[in-house]
């Protein structure tokens, strides 16, 4: 075959290169989409996780009843919610919308959460090409890699996984939407204030704001972009650009004070405590290194060779911008691009720094997926910084590093995705056990135990208000909840602790199942040991033995506390040492509690408050414990003088709901069933006690939250109202004289107090009631 | 395609005076450049599969030339139900001798091959190829040597696969043909070339999609200036899928998904049970790598010339490479998804896979330009690297095959010797598989080797077969069983009645303390009796395993390792024994941990077969005739009962239980 090579110059007239760019937009989108639909494909065939139940419940109501409460939203704090403050009427509309289409049907919703992920990154795609003109205007070959690498990289950043399985976790997503929307409209506009897209623009930015409050950062955003991008002018001219979003960003801001009560809102109660107290460690645990490495460690353990090939691309993206510095013509826009994506990212972090907790297992991610579109594009921008039309080597590196990156990034996000797919696998496969369990005792009451709560991360069933709507309609046509009794936290909290005096109490009439997690199913837990004390005679252990006692068989709700009764000279001499006990079940199920000696009380005494764990009580019966200590010196024993079991019935006065005027739900918090709620309490057990000590929590605030135990033995100074009652036992006490007042979740309890008003023993399990 | 002069000769002169011009080779001529390739390819073959040549009958070979061989008693029955009709020829010709069927294999892969060089050389000519018939031979050595033919190719059954497979590439190569040059003959060629790949194999089924993407791919061809090219290329296709329409009769439909693993296989093509995937992926990778790297800087380069507002007129009228490789991609996927139940192997998958891989390396529209020599230079780096390294995971591959041979070379020679001597016998085992390799197969091949046409005279009547293991002998004096860790077939020497299991109506318990001070006595484990009257031996050593004896069982504490409880019982002839194959474990209804069972033979410690079991109620049940080593190694057995590490379990029985009693379970 032979033919001549004809030479002809390239056409230069606009039309081609237009049409070729529509081309390359409707490709690229195309690939966008499908890359999306891969990442996330399992998520369509999902379930409901934690906070979804609420939403569920409040569209069912909404829906079914009475949509007002919807519209409400508009005027009003989020769902009226009790502990929260937030302003997003915007996301309660979006999940209207997919309950109208579908009813309760967990696909629908998670197709509409893959759509705005999907929609993000779309809108990456056309964000970015246009910020890559406005810094390199004329580049089109550049600012498409650019455009398409940042759209890839965010569509597979492992740090969407929470946002993108959890149905809720769209308020992220929605607002990112309107964001990057208004964002890109705007430089669309090219200023024209007059221009339909301009005002479009401004409307997308007030949809943001009604999504999220992280959409407060788009007017000092676009600031940020003018005052680096080529555009010649100082922070006045900027303000001046960008006045219209900062109109809305005030008025905004205003309305939320005249509506809400406050500026910045979030987690009211011990929640919103914890979460303030705990503000540094948060920022500084690491949690900034995992955007960069976004292994959930649960999936991929704490080292993973992606790691390395991360650490790769990283120190090519550096060389490959480094190498642009040395070229002065492109140095300037390569620097000022650079530095208004960093700057963006930074922006984007700062609405989070009261709730920002990123932790190892990825839990939280929601938080920083907004920061993800600058992290994209600062990804993008070191890999593509300059045009190189003379050296395709360097271009062709660029090629394969951004597409490496794309696939060890989709192989993380694969990682990630696992737990989410199986937290929402076994809630709904607890649902059916659960409902399968009830249908064959339809008369008696079922006690559950073991709910799950987190799988690698991933959010479950955190409370029984999220499991009453998992058994209620419409997501249980034969709503079951009334004949259920959960042990869980009423809001957030520890899920191991447990109300021992409210567990006894239950499951003396009625049968008690465990979820197991291994097998996925529902076991009943079988109290058939006896109600003995235990006793175990002395020995010696070191770092290389381990202490197996003799064949027992305990009750699991017989003993409040397991004590190791050491020396105390050795306790002095080793305090950093941990003694682990391990109890084991007849079917060789295990918990296990561990302490240092540190913690042992003056008189030697290490105990183990183990009544008020679900994991022992899960146990059933008790039959072998064993105890083992580490971090003895070489060839150091430890003389364990003795191991013995205890009750504190003698030591805890007992408070409890009057059963009249104050019912205990199956959730274990009481609700007022007339205008005078009242309670009952007995300190008359406990030997030397002349009155008694009543402390009242501040609303939506759980002192175990504090303290991280039901045994306290001081008074707390979280408590928002206490008094001291002469009589030690007392019937039908009205709440109210607490001083307490609604609305909210609340905590009452009591200690007995001597002579001098100090306190005797421990304080009572709590009561919850809700006013 | 290209110049008439492949061979130029001179004109024999009339006038005496002039001489006759010097015979010579134009090397510049694509067709002499295939011509020496195709020589290539065929000595590529013979070099790679030589070593197969000496490979006996496996597997259904057996069947399949026994069916021939009725034939020529007049029955056709079974080899019309057979497939493998082209083994016809190679019987007549060879009779069973096997060295002439393997050359027939081999031949016959390197005309696949040589076809997969002509389609390259036919899809190279749309891009305006100038660099002859490079592509095309390395894309042709390069399916002679993908390391997954090692089975189509050195088992003689094999031949299905190859012959579907060259009517397959036949048939794209002569539409190819069809569609470029005005050539009518070549379409009728290629639609019987399809109606006999359709008819061989169901894999064939994508042939009418992958003729229809060809027919639409915009390639310099008389039907170029045709205003409705899709509605031609629709027309011209459509005898194909009347074709797979009516094969459909034959072949039930079947549309699997493809997992993970064939993926994996397609590029790191290795028999797992050899080497493991890891030890390759270098191996594999780098050529892969460096062929992605040419690739990337040929498009960037070309980037840079279309940059500097420079264009070969040429390319502007041929497709891009990129068409090509698509219609390959998807070439590729079909030929990767499974389209029916039985489909294994990756043997036509290796044609689009090579013709891609050279196409986008090697494939360069212009050697007139510096970089495209450069670029090719490269390329021709990574194909030779790719070449070598399919080499030599080929000759890994064919190792089991040909060990596998002299196994039942082996075993058959044996096999009629006994038969010779003892007219009736009964056989316990037999070489099944090989690293993978399917060996005798079935027990009703192991008949065929005592008759003919394997041997003269028929010897197979006083065989008996032991096909499900063990079944009640009464007299056991001509027992044979085969023992493939020494290569013997053995006579088994006379049941006797097994010593009862030291276990059997004995709870685990401290109730039976000293079984336990017996069992563990040498052992790693540390025994304590953890009942309430015991007062000792309560503090254990940390990390080493623990069996704590209770009132109603006995609990076993694994250390930081898996533990095994090695039971006392020398098992001998479980094979003679029904009653020694089931064994229960009771560890409770509601236990929270599970054991799996070890056997190991008592002369060889080290080699220990685990085995799971099944969870009834209360009790684990262990097959022990999953394990042939148990079953069939002629040595006394021993059974241990496995704790895995961290993990702890409580036992109350371990016990044989019989057939019969296990019933549906």
């Amino acid at each position: 075959m032979n033919v001549t090579p004809q030479i002809s110059k390239l056409t230069n007239s606009a039309e081609p290169i237009e049409s070729s760019s529509k081309l390359f937009t409707a490709l690229a989108l195309g690939a966008i989409v499908l890359v999306n639909l891969f990442t996330f494909r399992h998520c369509f065939g999902g379930y409901f996780l934690a906070d979804d139940f609420v939403h569920i419940d409040y569209l069912y109501h909404a829906i079914d009843q009475n949509f007002m409460p919807l519209l409400a939203n508009f005027w009003g704090n989020w769902m009226q919610a009790q502990g929260t403050t937030f302003y997003r009427p915007l996301i309660s509309i979006s999940l209207a919308l997919d309950y109208l289409v579908g009813g309760p049907n967990p696909q629908i919703f998670h197709i509409s959460n893959w759509l705005y992920q999907t929609l993000a990154s779309c809108l990456m795609f056309l964000l970015a090409g246009q910020l890559g003109e406005r810094f390199r205007p004329g580049e089109k070959a550049l600012n498409r890699s650019l455009a398409l690498a940042c759209a890839l990289f965010f569509s597979v950043y492992p740090l969407h996984c929470e946002v993108v399985n959890w149905v809720i976790a769209r308020v992220d997503s929605i607002a990112l939407v309107f964001c990057l929307l208004s964002f890109w409209l705007y430089l669309k506009s090219a200023h024209d204030k007059k221009n339909v897209i301009y005002k479009l623009s401004l409307f997308a930015f007030i949809l943001g704001l009604m999504s999220k409050e992280m959409a407060v950062t788009l007017p000092p955003t676009l600031l940020l972009l003018y005052l680096f991008s080529s555009t010649k002018g100082g922070l006045v001219s900027g303000l001046k650009e960008t006045k219209d979003f900062w109109i809305i960003l005030i008025v905004y801001l205003l309305f939320r004070i005249c509506v809400l009560g406050t500026i910045s809102g979030g987690y009211e109660g011990s929640v919103g405590q914890g979460l303030s107290n705990s503000l540094g460690k948060r920022w500084l645990d690491g949690s900034l290194w995992r955007i960069l490495f976004p292994f959930n460690i649960d999936v991929f353990g704490s080292k993973h060779s992606l790691s390395v090939q991360l650490k790769a691309v990283y120190v090519a993206m550096l060389v490959s911008f480094g190498a642009a510095l040395f070229k002065p013509q492109s140095r300037s826009a390569a620097l000022r691009g650079l530095i208004f994506a960093v700057g963006w990212l930074v922006l984007s972090l700062l609405p989070t720094y009261q709730v920002w907790n990123l932790t190892a297992a990825l839990q939280g991610s929601r938080f920083i997926y907004y920061g993800t579109a600058p992290i994209a594009l600062i990804f993008a921008w070191l890999l593509f910084p300059v045009e190189a039309r003379n050296w395709p080597v360097l271009s062709s590196l660029r090629l394969a590093a951004s597409v490496w990156f794309t696939i060890i990034l989709l192989i993380i996000t694969s990682g990630n995705n696992q737990p989410w797919n199986h937290a929402m696998r076994e809630v709904s496969l607890f649902r059916k056990a659960v409902v399968e369990q009830a249908l064959k005792s339809s008369d008696q009451h079922l006690c559950l135990l073991n709910i799950p709560h987190t799988y690698r991360g991933a959010h479950m069933l955190y409370n029984a208000a999220t499991m009453s709507v998992l058994l209620s309609k419409p997501l249980t046509p034969e709503p079951i909840y009334p004949r259920i009794i959960s042990f869980e936290p009423a809001t957030f909290g520890e899920p191991d602790l447990i109300n021992i005096s409210r567990l006894r109490d239950k499951t003396a009439a009625s049968a008690l199942f465990r979820w197991d997690r291994n097998t996925m199913t529902l076991e009943p837990v079988l109290f058939t040991g006896e109600r003995s004390d235990l006793k175990m005679p002395a020995r010696s252990i070191s770092d290389q033995t381990i202490f197996i006692s003799n064949e027992m068989s305990l009750d699991a709700r017989s003993p409040d506390f397991i004590e190791v009764l050491l020396p105390l000279d050795q306790v002095k001499q080793s305090p950093e040492a941990v003694i682990t006990l391990t109890a084991l079940a007849p079917n060789n199920l295990q918990c296990h509690f561990s302490k240092p000696l540190s913690e042992a009380t003056n008189q030697g005494h290490l105990r183990f408050d183990v009544s008020e764990h679900k994991q022992w009580l899960a146990l059933g019966q008790i039959n072998q414990i064993t105890l083992a200590v580490q971090g003895l010196k070489p060839e150091q024993t430890i003389p364990i003088i003795a191991i013995n079991s205890g009750s504190l019935i003698n030591q805890r006065p007992i408070v409890v709901s009057d059963g009249k005027t104050l019912i205990e739900d199956g959730d274990g918090i009481c609700r007022p069933k007339g205008k005078m709620p009242s309670f009952n309490y007995d300190a008359t057990m406990v030997p030397g006690a002349v009155s008694v000590y009543v402390e009242v929590s501040k609303p939506n605030s759980w002192f175990e939250h504090y303290s991280g135990s039901f045994r306290a033995t001081s008074k707390s100074p979280e408590a928002q109202h206490s008094h001291t009652l002469g009589k030690l036992k007392g019937n039908g006490v009205p709440i109210t004289f607490t001083g307490v007042k609604g609305p909210g979740f609340f905590q009452m309890r009591l200690a007995a107090l001597d002579q001098e008003g100090k306190i005797i023993g421990y304080f009572s399990d709590p009561l919850n009631f809700q006013l | 395609m290209s110049t008439s002069e492949n061979f130029t000769s001179a004109k024999a002169e009339t006038a005496p005076k002039r001489q006759l011009e010097r015979a010579r080779v134009d090397f510049s001529s694509t067709k002499t450049q295939m011509l020496v390739g195709a020589i290539i390819i065929c000595v590529s073959c013979l070099v790679a599969y030589g070593q197969t040549v000496l490979v006996t009958f496996l597997g259904q070979d057996l069947t399949y030339i026994q069916a021939i061989a009725e034939t020529r008693h007049g029955s056709f029955e079974q080899l019309l139900a057979n497939p493998t009709s082209f083994l016809l020829i190679d019987y007549l010709l060879y009779h069973t001798n096997t060295l002439g069927f393997h050359v027939s294999n081999i031949l016959l892969t390197a005309s696949c091959a040589i076809v997969v060089g002509l389609i390259t050389l036919e899809l190279t000519g749309r891009l305006g190829n100038r660099n002859g018939a490079l592509s095309a031979i390395w894309a042709g050595l390069l399916f002679s040597v993908y390391p997954l033919h090692a089975q189509s190719v050195a088992i003689v059954s094999g031949r299905i696969e190859l012959m579907a497979s060259l009517f397959y590439l036949l048939s794209v190569f002569l539409f190819l043909r069809y569609r470029l040059i005005e050539e009518k003959q070549y379409f009728p060629l290629s639609l019987i070339a399809a109606a006999l790949a359709l008819f061989i194999s169901a894999q064939s089924l994508s042939l009418p999609i992958v003729i229809t993407l060809l027919a639409i791919h915009p390639g310099r061809n008389r039907f170029a200036q045709a205003k409705n090219a899709i509605a031609d290329a629709g027309s011209c296709s459509g005898l194909y899928w009347l074709m797979a329409a009516i094969s459909l009769v034959i072949h039930p439909f079947f549309l699997g998904p493809v997992d993970k693993k064939t993926l994996l296989l397609l590029f790191f093509p290795i028999n797992e049970t050899v080497t493991s995937v890891g030890k390759i992926v270098p191996l594999i990778l780098i050529p892969l790598i460096g062929a992605l790297l040419v690739l990337l800087l040929k498009s960037q380069i070309a980037k840079l010339r279309h940059n500097q507002s420079v264009q070969v007129a040429t390319k502007l009228r041929s497709p891009s490479s990129t068409i090509t490789a698509l219609v390959l991609t998807v070439w590729l996927a079909l030929a990767v998804l499974p389209l029916t139940a039985h489909d294994s192997h990756l043997f036509l998958a290796a044609a689009p896979f090579s013709i891609l891989i050279a196409i986008l390396t090697l494939e360069s529209g212009n050697t007139a330009n510096k970089d495209a020599k450069l670029l090719t230079t490269c390329g021709l780096l990574a194909m030779s690297l790719l070449y070598l390294s399919w080499n030599y995971l080929l000759a890994i591959n064919l190792k089991p095959t040909v060990e596998g041979s002299q196994i039942v070379e082996n075993f058959r020679r044996q096999l009629i010797n006994i038969a010779t001597v003892s007219p009736n016998f009964t056989l316990t085992n037999w070489p099944k598989s090989h690293l993978g390799v399917p060996l005798v197969g079935s027990a009703e091949n192991i008949k065929l080797f005592l008759a003919p046409p394997f041997i003269d005279r028929d010897l197979s009547q006083g065989l008996v077969i032991m096909k499900e293991a063990p079944l009640p002998l009464t007299d056991n004096s001509n027992v044979y069983q085969w023992q493939q860790a020494h290569g013997v077939l053995e006579s088994v020497a006379k049941a006797q009645v097994p010593e009862p299991f030291s276990s059997k109506n004995m709870v685990w318990s401290a109730a039976s303390k000293p079984y336990f001070i017996e069992l563990l006595k040498g052992s790693e484990w540390q025994l304590i009796d953890s009942t309430r009257q015991s007062k000792d031996l309560e503090v254990v050593r940390r990390g080493v395993p623990v069996v704590s004896l209770l009132q109603q069982s006995v609990r076993l504490w694994a250390g930081d390792q898996a533990a095994i409880v090695w039971l006392k019982d020398k098992i001998t002839q479980p094979v003679l024994h029904g009653d020694r194959c089931i064994l229960k474990v009771r560890i409770g209804s509601d236990s929270a941990s599970t054991v799996e069972l070890a056997v190991r033979s008592m002369s060889s410690e080290n080699s220990i077969t685990k085995l799971t079991g099944k969870r009834f109620g209360a009790d684990m049940y262990f097959d022990l005739r999953q394990s042939d080593s148990y079953l069939f190694s002629g040595e006394s057995q021993q059974i241990g009962i496995v704790v895995a590490a961290g993990d702890i379990v409580s036992i109350s029985k371990v016990e044989f239980v019989s057939l019969e009693s296990v019933g549906s379970k």
